[in-house]
């Protein structure tokens, strides 16, 4: 019993629980402070809000894990929503045309960083970097600086809650994601490689794991996630705008570091993330709501992630 | 010349300097490729212009060159200079003779007091630069925003005359540079303070085991990249004759690539600022092409993916073995 409560303390200790905690103080703060904070429509949008980055925060906890970063994420992010609203044309026919495209676009998006990282020899944050700026061309040249296109009723529909819920079509995907990341993260050996080769890629190589694989599955995952957020997010924007995906980049890394997950690799997963995203939402939304001025949000926030991060820190020189 | 080629064989030159050949190299190819094109290329009017567009990037990524030696990164640079260019355009007084003194000097004063903050954070409390800058680069593009919330303000008409204003026929600006690229490489490559950011960025248990104290370098290196960042807000205040809070968002991660174009690499200690210099012509230029050639400004960044990828791919591939 003595030792069950010890082992209990030292987890509390671990970024990835110790959010939790933060994340409880931080939501019971925020319903003291603005009445009507735990209205269904409230709640339901800040879950929705949430679903997004959640989404995307996958790919990037694989990427960090690994010891890495994934810059294209924002920009492919954008390309999703583009290409989303621009085949739907508002049309439910053309769904399965949209997500076969976006499909192989997020793919050849994830290969290609792949590539560039294993093959070309680059260094993950100038090649991710690099092909962010590609997609952004893309996406110009695409819509020539004026997107067009339209939700169509199923994409919108995934956006609203059904009946009295503050569950929604985005929330639910979200959660079905999560539960399989967090499996795969945990169960799988692909999950496990991905530890190792985080921890130390020469070790993992020379344990026979095939660290091209690991490197391909995970950037291919990353920028499918994205994309899909992307698309995703045409039914909740309506249409499709060109600056959608500017702050998934930041907020999806923050995310993840908040959520106890190592810039250097090999330690942390999605759980934590999931508390890092909530926190990130629920932060931006509460400044929101105590209507601060967009320069005392950005200050806030910034400082707010300092102030955890040395937290943590405090924690880690204790052991 | 015997002597340069058997000095050009040398594994330690190679290892030095090949980074920065190939930035040149690249530069050269490209420049030539330019000036095949088109004949505007080549004339003073559209170098000046290249000069002006290039300079803010270039003192930017001599700031993140410095960071990068160190084996850190910093993302707020970009923000620091928006954060001292407002701070320039708020304390400026147009119309006083020496209006200009205060606010460039309270500008270069804001860009090491951020640096300072960002040094501390790396270097006392060891946590990750990335992030620390992430988070960092909010806050300043807040105060910023909260100084200036609408791009505007004036200039000391005098200060912006002289930054603009030519001598011989060539930028002042230009001279400008090249003098601060003197100090900046003599400081990193001749002087105690350089060796001890390459060693810090190199070994950083064996640079603390030495007697260095790794802490104040770090914190001194980003000081410095934030007075670069500052200067280069400065004179774009004085170039655009007015502020804006958000000018500098896109110049952290610009400032990466050519300090990474220029031979500079993740992992610490090597690098040299002349490669930096080129790698950010690379990147000027591609604007100026697309310029010059009319191809739609849509292809901007299709153009930059691809260089930026392309030159680090060349520049890696005789390493491919390693």
């Amino acid at each position: 019993m003595e030792t069950k409560v010890l082992h209990i303390k030292e987890n509390l200790r671990k970024p990835e629980y110790f959010v939790y905690i933060i994340l409880a103080v931080m939501f019971t703060v925020a319903v003291i402070a603005s009445p009507g904070y735990l209205q269904r429509a409230h709640m339901s949008g800040l879950l929705k809000t949430a679903s997004f980055l959640g989404i995307a925060a996958i790919g990037q906890t694989f990427a960090i894990l690994l010891g890495d970063i994934d810059l294209s994420v924002a920009n492919t992010i954008t390309l999703g929503n583009v290409l989303g609203a621009q085949i739907l044309m508002g049309s439910d026919a053309n769904l399965g045309k949209a997500f076969v495209i976006i499909l192989l676009a997020g793919i050849l998006i994830g290969a290609g960083n792949g590539f560039g990282i294993r093959y070309l020899k680059l260094d993950p944050f100038i090649m991710t970097l690099g092909m962010s700026s590609v997609i952004e061309g893309v996406f110009m040249i695409y819509t020539q600086g004026a997107p067009k296109g339209k939700t169509s009723p199923f994409m919108s529909s995934l956006c609203r809650s059904a009946g009295t819920g503050v569950v929604t079509g985005v929330f639910l995907i979200w959660i079905v994601l999560v539960v399989i990341a967090i499996f795969v993260m945990k169960k799988t050996t692909f999950g496990r490689n991905v530890f190792a080769v985080g921890a130390n890629k020469t070790a993992a190589r020379f344990s026979g794991i095939n660290t091209t694989k690991i490197y391909f599955i995970v950037y291919i995952i990353s920028a499918v996630l994205a994309i899909f957020a992307g698309f995703l997010l045409v039914g909740y924007t309506g249409t499709s705008y060109l600056d959608v995906g500017v702050d998934y980049n930041d907020n999806s890394i923050a995310a993840v570091i908040i959520g106890g997950t190592a810039v250097t690799g090999g330690r942390g997963g999605y759980l934590g993330t999931l508390a890092g995203v909530m926190l990130m939402v629920m932060l931006v939304d509460f400044l929101t709501i105590v209507n601060i001025s967009e320069a005392g949000r950005q200050m806030i926030q910034g400082g707010i992630i300092i102030i955890l991060l040395l937290l943590y820190n405090r924690d880690k020189a204790s052991h | 010349m015997t002597k340069v080629l058997k000095l050009m064989k040398e594994e330690k030159f190679k290892y030095k300097y090949s980074g920065v050949i190939m930035a040149y190299l690249f530069l050269v190819l490209f420049m030539v490729f330019i000036g095949m094109f088109d004949d505007s290329f080549f004339t003073g009017r559209n170098l000046s212009n290249v000069i002006y567009t290039a300079f803010p990037l270039v003192m930017v990524s001599f700031g993140q060159t410095i960071c990068l030696l160190t084996h850190g990164i910093d993302i707020s640079l970009g923000m620091i200079l928006s954060l001292s260019n407002c701070v320039c355009i708020v304390l400026m007084k147009p119309d006083e003779p020496l209006g200009w003194v205060t606010g460039v000097a309270a500008a270069l004063v804001t860009g090491m007091v951020c640096g300072l903050i960002n040094g501390i954070l790396i270097g006392r409390f060891r946590l990750a630069a990335l992030i620390v800058t992430l988070s960092m680069s909010t806050v300043y593009g807040g105060i910023a925003l909260y100084l200036l919330p609408m791009p505007g303000g004036s200039i000391h008409k005098g200060f912006a005359k002289f930054l603009r204003g030519k001598l011989c026929g060539i930028p002042v600006v230009f001279f400008l540079l090249l003098i601060v690229l003197v100090i900046v490489r003599a400081v990193l490559n001749q002087t105690p303070l350089g060796r001890k950011i390459r060693a810090v960025g190199g070994n950083y248990a064996a640079a603390y085991a030495t007697g260095i104290d790794a802490v104040r370098t770090k914190i001194i290196a980003h000081m410095l990249a934030g007075l670069l960042s500052a200067v280069g807000g400065v004179f774009l205040a004085a170039y655009m004759y007015s502020g804006d809070p958000t000018i500098g968002s896109s110049y952290s991660l610009r400032a990466i690539a050519s300090s990474i174009i220029g031979g500079a690499v993740f992992s610490g200690a090597v690098g040299d600022v002349l490669g930096t210099l080129a790698g950010v012509v690379i990147l000027t230029l591609i604007n100026n092409m697309l310029n010059l050639l009319g191809i739609s400004s849509y292809f901007q960044f299709l153009l930059q993916g691809i260089i930026i990828i392309a030159a680090l791919a060349l520049g890696s591939l005789k390493n491919v073995n390693r």
